[in-house]
């Protein structure tokens, strides 16, 4: 289950994965950032995620090429893997933006339409 | 130590007492047959001694904690275990898992350090594990692999076990060489069934299943046994307990037995790259 602010979203469905995926992609794009780093990121922007949502979804981007990977050792001694953007990940997030702007758009319609229908 | 170290510590101990077992017990009727020679003796003392090596082997491969390992607390240790046994016995190539157990060690020990709950952190671990897979392949495609796997176990088993039997006489040829229906039987089981399954249900969480293959072996010994004390006279359960084959019967079958080790470790090699870059 994901969380994002007090609702509860079922993990199976592929928008939240699609949201969670460029949220990251983003979160990327600011800044290199590490497993745990983006986990926190995501929690304080809030996203109720923990590492067993957000390390899948990482190694699934790495997958496709959208990140770039930097290993250095960690503080406490592991190797550590830093993530940075692609070029195909810079396209995909820019993609995930028009889709987002669109949806985002269509849906506000659709509730403001529901909400006029109520007022009347 | 952990349950699941103990587990797997106490069958490979059990294991190899029950080989040493069995060939002191072997040798002894040898001896009082006199029918024992010197490539005998140094066949005995082979098995021995790799019985012997395999339970620091197993000590070292499957139970000693890494120094890193050993930075993580009991709770977060516990779910790492079970995470990290569901990938080791995966599918994914060894480059991934390597990468994927030092990518735990880092996150986990991140997160422990920053005093977060393994639980809060992991969740439900046998899921985590899953969905990591999950992130370099389609669900259904991995399984497929185990079958390539089961050609390359039966290769071995057969290759070994013949040069093995050879061993004992080598003043005969070696593509004479035969081999009992009933250990052929029991390789494909092990090969095909057994070691997929192992694997599957030591990834689950069940360390009881990592004594299956020795609880196997017992049974198999057990019931080749009743079937031959009570059905011996019955043809083909004759055939099944006596009766051999000449699995390598010419220099031609054990050139393509060769052969295909190297076309079987790459055609697992290529089909594992086509099917962990297909993902969504």
């Amino acid at each position: 289950m994901y969380h994002i602010g007090d609702e509860v979203m079922n993990n199976d469905t592929q928008i939240v994965k699609g949201i969670l995926e460029g949220c990251i992609l983003k979160i990327v794009e600011n800044e290199e950032i590490y497993g745990y780093k983006a986990v926190e990121k995501l929690n304080i922007l809030g996203f109720e995620v923990n590492e067993a949502t957000v390390y899948p979804i990482l190694t699934r981007l790495q997958n496709k090429e959208y990140l770039n990977i930097d290993k250095r050792p960690s503080p406490y001694g592991p190797m550590r893997k830093y993530y940075s953007l692609t070029e195909a990940g810079k396209k995909s997030l820019q993609e995930f933006r028009d889709t987002w702007d669109r949806i985002k758009n269509i849906v506000n319609k659709v509730m403001k339409g529901d909400e006029n229908d109520k007022k009347k | 130590m952990t349950k699941r170290n103990k587990i797997v510590l106490g069958s490979s101990i059990f294991l190899a007492l029950c080989v040493i077992a069995t060939v002191i017990i072997n040798l002894k009727y040898n001896i009082q047959n006199s029918a024992i020679d010197t490539n005998s003796l140094i066949l005995i003392g082979i098995i021995i001694l790799l019985s012997i090596i395999s339970i620091p082997v197993v000590y070292f491969s499957k139970v000693r904690k890494s120094k890193f390992e050993r930075m993580l607390n009991n709770e977060y240790f516990q779910k790492y275990e079970i995470i990290r046994d569901a990938v080791m016995n995966s599918q994914l190539s060894g480059i991934n898992k390597k990468e994927i157990k030092e990518d735990m060690l880092d996150i986990l020990i991140s997160a422990q350090k920053s005093g977060k709950p393994a639980e809060d952190t992991v969740g439900n671990p046998e899921t985590f594990a899953r969905e990591i897979i999950l992130s370099y392949a389609r669900p259904g495609r991995l399984p497929f692999l185990s079958i390539i796997d089961g050609i390359m176990y039966f290769i071995f088993f057969i290759l070994g076990v013949s040069i093995f039997i050879w061993f004992e006489q080598t003043d005969a040829s070696f593509f004479k060489t035969g081999i009992d229906i009933s250990m052929i039987t029991f390789f494909f089981i092990i090969s095909f069934i057994l070691i997929p399954v192992t694997k599957k249900l030591t990834s689950t969480h069940n360390y009881w299943m990592f004594i299956l293959p020795v609880a196997f072996g017992i049974v198999f010994v057990l019931f080749a046994e009743i079937i031959r004390r009570f059905f011996y006279s019955n043809e083909i359960i004759r055939q099944f307990l006596d009766g051999t084959v000449r699995m390598i019967p010419n220099i031609f079958i054990l050139i393509l037995y060769i052969v295909s080790i190297p076309i079987v470790l790459f055609s697992k090699s290529y089909l594992r790259r086509r099917l962990l870059k297909t993902i969504d």
